[in-house]
This record gives structure tokens, sequence and C-alpha cells, in this order.
């Protein structure tokens, strides 16, 4: 069983090759950064489908792909999800002194809005594993041209 | 009425009886769970538990300010109210014979004043008529305890319940009949004392539990006297408060096991903790965008994307690329000249440009990507694969701060910053 690592290194290199096949000539700035944010999505999304859906971080971050590419984010806000969670929120009355730290945490981890605090911390820690590796193993020789 | 009476304190001391021994099978089966607020279980030996009774007494008759210590000298204090002056010659001998006997179980004293204490209370409330009057009135009483008991209840002392006397039965009976027996002495009292017993010996216990628990497990009221039990820190049996230690449990577990991942946490407060997790988590997304950077294509077209990223932090524009990969091409060849020389200039060069070297996976990695033209020199190579693995801009051990921005190419105010994260492009590449 191939370890995440592995799986992962391989999507990526992948996903990266097709990405520089079909490179333009062209390398204005737009053109640039468009490419530039493909590469930073497939490494997410390399990542994630590595991990699978098993953790709800690796859900939300293959949603919102999936979502980008059809349309343009809705804001979450009023969805239903944050609703319940605001309502569960309240209902724990002395429950956070750091709710301000909390609520950026939510922000940063794929998927965080929706799940309470004990969960949070825990798709934290799968997170943090995941894009340690995302970071250090670009031993990908990836090919330019 | 005293055939009735008598039926009714049969049942009473029955069903008192039947309350016992399911308890003590509760006792026995699951120590400290926490659904015996119903229950009593007068057989406890424990003399803490007797004062956790007689205090509890008097929360819901608060004209009475019972002193535990003093008890047993209260015989010997006038009684605050004058009704009780006809009882206490009884209480006092009750006292003394209880005393005299040493009875064993803590549970009979329990039983005896607490009886003792009904009825002062039932006689100062209603004051003392006739027989039917104090039935009345003990029947008042009655009722209120038992509807107190409707209210949500922590547990009263559970340790003390734990050491359940099996032989409790047989002490029950008799010391039922102890009273009965010293009840006995004052023939026109008997039967106020029989039917005020009877009624409230049910119903009074479990009256004398809920202000027990409401004060074991709140702060209690003011007016309680002080050798109260508490339930024990960290026992408190209300389902609310366990699956709020549960969670809060789960939640310290948790991050405990963020702590061994994130580097710099050796702090103990949740808040800086939860700060450092924010900024480790930020830097580790910011790594993904600069390594994503490093995969584009073109020498060329990096440097725009790096100065553009860093100007999201320091709002500071760029010059256009040719400028900047002259100048990078310039560094470059500085480095080289340094590095042939001595690696530490060549080091404190590039960290005074706001620049560090890379690890060597990721050096080939960029050098191959950007650089196709060049060949990277195995002798740089091996230097840096010496030198920069301590300097690797991996995350371990690398952000100092964790607010620094992985892009220092063009900013000077992280120069201070040993650790630049910054990478540059072609350093390892420099072919000579």
């Amino acid at each position: 069983m191939p370890s995440i690592k592995t799986r992962f290194t391989y999507r990526f290199i992948r996903a990266v090759q097709k990405l520089n096949k079909n490179r333009g000539v062209s390398s204005s700035m737009k053109e640039t950064y468009r490419r530039y944010h493909m590469i930073r999505v497939a490494s997410y999304a390399s990542m994630a489908s590595a991990v699978g859906s098993k953790r709800a971080w690796s859900q939300a971050v293959l949603r919102k792909i999936r979502n980008h590419t059809l349309h343009r984010d809705l804001k979450k806000k009023c969805g239903i999800h944050a609703l319940i969670r605001r309502r569960k929120v309240s209902e724990n009355p002395r429950n956070n002194l750091n709710f301000h730290q909390e609520n950026d945490l939510r922000k940063l981890v794929p998927g965080g809005e929706d799940m309470d605090f004990c969960r949070l911390l825990n798709e934290t820690a799968h997170y943090i594993k995941c894009l340690r590796t995302q970071g250090l193993h670009p031993k990908t020789q990836l090919l330019e041209r | 009425m005293q055939p009735g009476g008598r039926d009714l304190e049969a049942m009473n001391f029955n069903s008192l009886l039947n309350q016992e021994q399911s308890l003590q099978e509760m006792n026995n089966h699951q120590n400290g769970q926490p659904q015996m607020s119903s229950h009593f279980d007068p057989t406890s030996s424990h003399d803490d538990f007797l004062d956790h009774m007689l205090s509890s007494i008097p929360s819901s008759n608060s004209s009475f300010n019972w002193d535990v210590s003093s008890v047993a000298a209260r015989a010997d204090h006038p009684p605050p109210s004058t009704l009780l002056s006809q009882f206490d010659d009884q209480s006092t001998q009750l006292v003394s014979k209880l005393r005299q006997h040493q009875i064993s179980s803590g549970a009979a004293k329990a039983l005896m004043l607490q009886q003792q204490l009904l009825l002062s209370r039932g006689l100062a409330g209603n004051g003392l008529r006739s027989p039917s009057g104090v039935c009345g009135g003990e029947s008042g009483l009655l009722q209120i305890p038992l509807s107190v008991n409707n209210g949500d209840h922590a547990d009263v002392v559970d340790e003390s319940f734990q050491s359940a006397n099996p032989a409790n039965d047989a002490s029950m009976q008799g010391l039922f009949n102890g009273f009965a027996g010293s009840l006995g002495q004052t023939t026109n009292q008997s039967q106020h004392f029989h039917h005020p017993q009877a009624q409230n010996f049910g119903a009074a216990v479990p009256g004398m539990n809920q202000p027990a628990a409401s004060g074991s497990t709140g702060g209690g009221t003011p007016a309680q006297p002080r050798q109260r039990v508490r339930a024990r820190r960290g026992q408190a049996t209300d389902p609310h408060s366990i699956a709020e230690r549960l969670r809060r449990e789960r939640i310290a577990e948790r991050m405990k096991a963020l702590q061994e991942i994130v580097p710099n946490a050796n702090k103990t407060d949740k808040a800086s903790m939860l700060d450092e997790i924010i900024d480790y988590v930020k830097f580790l997304q910011l790594q993904v965008k600069v390594l994503s950077m490093s995969r584009l294509g073109g020498a060329g077209a990096v440097s725009p994307l790096l100065a553009d990223m860093s100007s999201e932090g320091n709002g500071t524009q760029t010059a256009s690329s040719s400028n900047n990969n002259e100048t990078m091409t310039v560094t470059e060849n500085q480095v080289a000249k340094l590095m042939e020389e001595d690696m530490g200039t060549a080091m404190q060069y590039l960290q005074g440009k706001g620049l560090c070297l890379m690890p060597i996976s990721l050096a080939t990695a960029i050098s191959t990507v950007t650089c196709h033209s060049r060949n990277p020199l195995a002798a740089t190579n091996n230097h840096l694969n010496s030198s920069n693995n301590p300097l690797i801009s991996g995350e371990h051990g690398g952000p100092s701060s964790p607010n620094m921005s992985a892009l220092t190419v063009q900013s000077a105010a992280i120069g201070g910053n040993g650790a630049g994260e910054a990478f540059v492009k072609d350093a390892t590449s420099v072919s000579k």
C-alpha cells in the first residue's frame, strides 16, 4: 500500500506534466499567474485525492475545486452549515476564551467551518502533516520542456 | 387515625427498606454512578454523611439554624422555639440514648435526628395542637419534600455511599423498634411521634437529598453549615458537567497531539498554542505557494511573481521582469565567486540580500525547472548539501518567527532574520 507521500508525488508530477504540456508560449503576467495558480491547485488536489475522502478537509478541498471549476465560489456565510455551527457555539456558553483563534483556524483549514472545535483540532493535525508532505517532496524532477 | 397511621408507617418503612436494598445493589455494581439522587442510603457508616444529612435539612426551613457539631449539645441549650420545649426532653433523651447504645451504623443517628428535626420543624411551623393538627402539619411537610425532589438532582456524596453495610436491614429494624420503644415513654405523645415519623420517613428522605444535592454541586447557600460534604472534584455527576468534562479532555488530548507536530510548541497557554498552530498552517500554505511558483517554467517568469507576492505582504511594487533577471544573474555570479573563497561570506552575502540556500532536493528540482541550460556543479552541490541542511527551507526548525514571509527577494525588512526563507532560484546551479 503506497504511502500518502508516494501517491501525492505521483499525482502531482502527472498534473504538472499535463500543465506544462499545454503551456502556451506567452509569458504574460496574467498567463504566468494563472499557471502558477493551476500548479498550486494541482498540488492541493493531488494531496487531497491522495488522502481520499477519509478526512473532512480533503473532502472540502476536492469539493471546493470542483465547485470552483464550475462556477465561482458562493460565499458560505449564509450556508446552512455555518448557521448550525453558530448555533452550536452559542449553545455552549462557557465555551471559548479562544474564540478568535478558533475562527481563524476554521478559515485556514479547509472544511473547518462546519465542524466542532474538537474535530477541528483533529483535522488540523492531519492537515498539517499533509501540508508538510507537500512541501518536502519535490524530489520530483519536473520536466520543463 | 391510628390504624391508618400504622399502615402508613409500615408501608413507608418497607419502601424505605426497598430503597436501601436497591441502593446497596447499585452500590455494589456501580460505584459512583449518578443515579442515586432519588434514593437514600441511610446505612452509611460515615459520620460525614451524617453531618451532610443533618446540615441539609435546614435548607428547606430557614427558620432553624442547626449546627451539626452541636447536635448532641443541643439538648443542653434551650431550643430556638418555645414550641420545642415539650419535645426537648424527648430529644435529649433520644440523643443520650443513642450515645449510650453506641449504634454502629451512623444511619441510626441520622434517622433519629432527622426525625427529631422534622418533628420540631413541623411543630414550629404549625404550633402545637391536637394530634390531628400535628398530623395535618406533618402531612403538609410531607408534601413539600416530595415536590422539591422533582428538580434536577446532582448527586449527593458518593464516596460515603460506597461502603454499604450489608447488615442494614436488621439494624434498621432494630433501630425502628428502638425508636418505638424510646418514643413510647411519653404516652400521650407517642402517637404524635409515630405518625409524623411514619409519614415523613420515606418522604423526608428524598426531600433531604435534594437540598443536599444542590448544596454539594453548587456553591451552596451561605446559610449552609460548613461541614457539608461536597461531591468530589472532577466527579460531579450532572450529565451536563460530565459531557463538558469529556469534551474538555478530548480537546486537551488533541492539543497535546498538535503540540508535538507544530514546532515552537512549548507554550503552556492554550491561546498562544492556538496562535502557533495558526501561524504554522499559514506558513505551510505559503510554502506550497512558493513551491508551486518554483515549478513554473522560465527563469524570467518567476521573479515578477515573487515581486508580486512580496508586494502582497509589503505593498511595494517592483521593476519589470527584465531588470530582475539581470539582478539575479549578477547576484548569482557574486555568490558563486564568494563561495569559492569562503562559504561564510557567501552566506552573509546571501543573507544580506534576504536570500538563503535551499536543500539539495529542492534545489535540483528548481534548477531543472528553471535552468535547463545550466548544469549544476557537483562540487557546489556538495557544498550546499552539507551546509544547507541546517538551513533547510522546510519547516523543521525553520521559521524562527512564524510571521515571516517566504518571499524576501525584494524586501530588506526581513534581512535581519537569520533564517530568511526566500529561495534563490539559481544559486545552486551556478556553473563555473
